[in-house]
């Protein structure tokens, strides 16, 4: 009952002196709401990209010899088929295209539009198609910064590739990839597989590499060390070791963020340590009045941090709500260009709503409790002194 | 740089940590400096002086308190999604096995945090009785706390430094296949289930009659039971899986979250136990040993008993 | 009631210079009694009020109010002491500008375990006792010098302290709240409390209810 009618008192001298706190207000928000969207966007986009590794293939294997990438020889997915506890293998046709003029990658993929897809992506992507259809001349199907490309350059309705054998292949723009995940399918063309094989120059009896799909993950140690024996130019890339890449990249952003965070809260709670030590008369005032009525001086010391913990948790709440707009509303301007570089294609991301409760608990420990620790000892300072020098 | 160290809430774990143990050195300053002057025949005006001093400890502790909870919930989060970082650990328990102090730190922050909460009450006390009774007790508290806090931020650090990206580790599951090891007096693990409860009734009995030296015997005692017997053998029928025996997952969402209402009623059991003990013995605090230990009873065993209710039989 | 002994109370300053600011005061004041403190500026007068409020600690002497040595109190305890007992009208206007007249006297109240109900009523019965009841809702930095005056006695009266401390009340005031203000303590006195008043103001030979008068010059009685 005392804490509730103290909490409304409380309440009371917040609403009525706004004046008091809107710097620190607003000094806090905007920091947590700057702490936030990075945080919110590193997480989104990780989720997004471990989202997409869902859809990998177990393991894939490259063929690899004195250091180089090689064709991987197609004959070695019958080999891997005999492993016991692998259910499924594919040899995968890809590679770049380079378009030497603009000096602009693109992702060329090759699909065997007949073959059920162990990567789930291109198997989605497949299933939306008219295959008949789509196999009656050369057609690709592009993402979006592709799309927007040769937008630029009036390939509106095909576009001329230029093979090694020095031939020309005009293909068709069949459609451009459906909205979803705009990360990983944006700047890449997908065609039917002998097409790809010869604009890419990839000879028969080689694929790209060998993507192998497995009945039970228990076997995935025994069939990880067959796999390693079977051939030693090999690189094998698991999916836990793109997973465990992830989060190391993510983990080195998100520490050299979490460096300068520290370094920003560090110089916002030296300012909030002064403006603290500086005593303001209404300050003074207010603890005369509480004192002579009976307050002891720890109460007024938790109350004063009480009154503190309020302000800089609205300023938290509301920093939370300003980044998730930015984020998730207006997709992170500006922001989103240090994540994800402005390289290569234009990438319009529409990030998705998604919010780890550990970023939040992130935030508020990073920021609101050392901002109570900050004050605690201005605050008892303050409520410490001697009752004559108040008045004085 | 340790990847581990550049995660983002290992990162901040670290700041928050070492950010209380700055202010509790500040705070330890000044107890000392109160130590040294306290006299119980000084002037009043001194007493008083040396009060207000006291006062700053008092509410660092409380900031530091509610710090403390808040990183020991961060800790055991973060220790579950750096498992994704670290061969072999498919939970906490690999990745706090992975580390030497992993255990030992877990414990001392467990402490620590039933402490701190004695402390403040310790001091609530001693202000509320006149004359200050309390007033040694709290201060040579406090400066076992302090070292207690510093030695758990010295391990945790360590426990960080320590972890590897590279070696893989042994979890849970692979940890405690054996089914036949013997954990004290070479007791299997259902006698020692067996003695956890009778321990509960003697407990209760001590709590009834008032025995205090018994019954911190027995809460010690008990603790440590506890341990075992919810990583052995409770855990186990939380996890419907025989051969998953961990402390941690049941602090997950998976289950409820059921992990903090059982070690948060242990420490308020444990901190019950260390209120009578010191202080009086009233009947309301009789009454809180007892429904403390008993809800922490049925919490642990209710799936146990659940279970052997509906199957009629033993994992 | 109230009684001090050998009180003495020594300042001491950044510099180590020591300050007595009381010597040896000694007084009695008994319940219902009305007392005035009569003090030209730094004779000590506040320092007194403050150590009987059990505000600050005296260097050494004796203090007891209602048989009890309040001197050893802790904090906690010579707060609680001031809250159920004390009602001190402060020096100067020391109000919380930005609220009501009525939100003024919360903080007397809130640590006190009261419903909306009783809350309300012991402001209404206050605010009526200090006659200000008509401008509960005001705001404070609208009012006169003299409503401020009965803003803050109101505070003072709402816990129904039997002690009231009055530091300088009429120092603010124009002649005609002044005398205002005499009648209110008459009132007071009337309500069977023990009032004392530090002052310098020669208006208060006007009140007739003064039982006792104390005169303080530079820390110690005459
Ligand atoms: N905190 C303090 N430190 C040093 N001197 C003080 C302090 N408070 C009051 N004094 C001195 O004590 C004397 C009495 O002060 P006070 O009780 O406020 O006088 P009055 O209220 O009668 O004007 C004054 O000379 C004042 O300067
Ligand atoms: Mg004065």
């Amino acid at each position: 009952m005392s804490m509730l009618s103290r909490l409304n008192f409380l309440l009371l001298l917040l609403l009525n002196y706004k004046k008091r706190y809107i710097a620190t207000f607003l000094l806090s928000s905007g920091l947590i709401a700057i702490l936030a969207s990075v945080l919110f966007l590193s997480s989104s986009i990780q989720e997004e990209l471990m989202s997409t590794l869902e859809n990998q293939a177990d393991f894939t294997v490259q063929h690899y010899k004195s250091g180089h990438l090689l064709n991987t020889p197609e004959k070695w997915v019958e080999e891997y088929l005999d492993i016991p506890g692998v259910s499924k293998v594919q040899g995968r046709i890809y590679g770049t295209h380079y378009y030497e003029p603009k000096e602009q990658h693109f992702m060329l993929v090759g699909l065997d539009m007949y073959d059920v897809q162990i990567v789930k992506g291109m198997q989605k992507l497949i299933n939306t198609l008219d295959i008949e259809k789509f196999l009656e001349r050369k057609n690709m199907i592009i993402g979006s910064g592709v799309k927007d490309f040769f937008d630029k350059y009036h390939y509106r309705k095909y576009y001329i590739f230029r093979p090694p054998d020095r031939t020309k292949e005009k293909v068709y723009i069949y459609k451009e990839f459906p909205k979803g995940s705009d990360l990983l399918t944006n700047d890449m063309i997908v065609m039917d597989m002998p097409l790809a094989r010869k604009i890419l120059g990839i000879e028969k009896g080689y694929v790209s590499d060998i993507v192998i799909e497995l009945s039970n993950p228990d076997e995935y140690q025994k069939v990880y060390e067959k796999l390693i024996v079977s051939h030693f130019d090999t690189r094998i890339i698991t999916k836990k070791d793109i997973a465990k890449h992830y989060t190391k990249l993510f983990n080195y952003k998100g520490g050299v963020f979490m460096a300068l965070y520290i370094f920003a809260i560090v110089t916002f709670l030296l300012l909030l340590y002064q403006r603290y030590s500086m005593v303001e008369s209404l300050d003074l005032k207010e603890i005369v009045i509480l004192r002579s009525t009976g307050w002891s001086i720890e109460q007024i010391i938790s109350f004063k941090l009480v009154e503190n913990f309020i302000v800089v948790l609205s300023a938290y709440l509301i920093g939370v709500i300003l980044a998730y707009i930015y984020v998730f509303f207006l997709d992170a301007p500006l922001l989103r260009d240090i994540f994800l570089g402005s390289a290569n294609l234009s990438i319009h991301p529409q990030f998705m709503p998604y919010i780890k409760p550990l970023d939040l608990l992130i935030l508020f420990g990073i920021f609101v409790l050392p901002f109570l620790l900050a004050v605690v000892i201005p605050v008892w300072k303050l409520c410490v002194k001697d009752m004559s020098e108040m008045i004085r | 740089m340790n990847e581990i160290l550049i995660s983002p809430q290992v990162s901040l774990e670290l700041f928050l940590s070492s950010l209380v143990l700055l202010f509790l050195s500040f705070a330890l300053y000044h107890t000392l400096y109160i130590l040294l002057r306290y006299d119980k025949n000084a002037t009043n005006a001194l007493q008083y002086e040396l009060e207000k001093r006291s006062l700053l400890t008092t509410t660092i502790i409380k900031v530091a308190l509610l710090i403390s909870i808040f990183l020991f919930i961060l800790f055991v989060l973060s220790i579950d999604t750096l498992a994704e970082l670290i061969p072999g650990a498919m939970c906490g328990a690999g990745v706090v096995n992975s580390g030497i102090y992993g255990s030992l730190l877990i414990a001392l922050k467990f402490i620590v945090i039933v402490l701190a909460i004695f402390w403040i009450q310790v001091d609530e006390e001693d202000q509320k009785a006149k004359g200050f009774p309390y007033f040694s007790l709290k201060m040579y508290l406090y400066i076992f706390l302090y070292l207690l806090i510093a030695l758990s931020w010295f391990l945790e650090l360590n426990f960080f430094m320590s972890l590897s990206v590279e070696e893989p580790v042994l979890c849970c599951s692979n940890l405690y296949t054996s089914q036949t090891t013997s954990f004290m007096l070479g007791m299997s693990i259902e006698e020692i289930v067996v003695a956890f409860y009778i321990t509960y009734l003697f407990i209760l009995l001590a709590t009834y009659l008032k025995k205090k030296v018994f019954l911190s015997l027995l809460s010690i005692l008990f603790l440590y039971l506890s341990y075992i017997t919810i990583v052995y053998f409770f855990s186990t029928y939380i996890y419907e899986l025989p051969t998953h025996k961990c402390p941690y997952c049941i602090l997950a969402k998976e289950y409820y979250f059921i992990g903090y209402f059982i070690y948060g009623v242990l420490v308020m059991a444990n901190y019950y136990v260390l209120y009578g003990v010191v202080f009086s013995f009233k009947e309301h605090t009789k009454s809180k040993i007892i429904t403390a230990y008993t809800l922490f009873v049925v919490l642990v065993s209710f799936k146990y008993i659940y279970y052997f209710l509906s199957n009629n039989l033993f994992l | 009631m109230i009684q001090l002994q050998n009180v003495n109370k020594v300042f001491t300053d950044t510099n180590h210079n020591n300050f007595q600011a009381l010597k040896d005061i000694s007084l009695a004041i008994s319940p219902n009694e009305c007392v005035l403190l009569h003090g030209s500026s730094g004779s000590g007068k506040t320092t007194l009020l403050h150590i009987i409020a059990s505000l600050m600690k005296p260097s050494s002497g004796l203090v007891e109010v209602k048989g009890e040595n309040i001197v050893s109190l802790s904090d906690y305890h010579a707060s609680a002491y001031r809250r159920s007992t004390i009602g001190y009208v402060t020096q100067s206007f020391y109000l919380l500008d930005n609220l009501s007249v009525e939100e003024n006297l919360l903080p007397a109240l809130v640590l006190e375990s009261l419903s909306e109900k009783e809350m309300a009523q012991k402001i209404k019965k206050a605010l009526s006792l200090a006659n200000i009841e008509h401008k509960a809702k005001q705001k404070v930095s609208t009012l006169s010098g003299g409503e401020k005056q009965r803003c803050i006695i109101a505070r003072a009266i709402v816990n129904d302290a039997e002690i009231v401390l009055c530091d300088e009340p009429t120092a603010n005031l124009d002649k005609k709240n002044s005398l205002f203000f005499l009648g209110l303590i008459q009132n007071l006195k009337n309500l069977r409390k023990t009032i004392l008043i530090a002052t310098h103001d020669p208006i208060f030979e006007k009140l007739e209810c003064v039982d006792k008068v104390y005169n303080l010059e530079g820390g110690s009685l005459e």
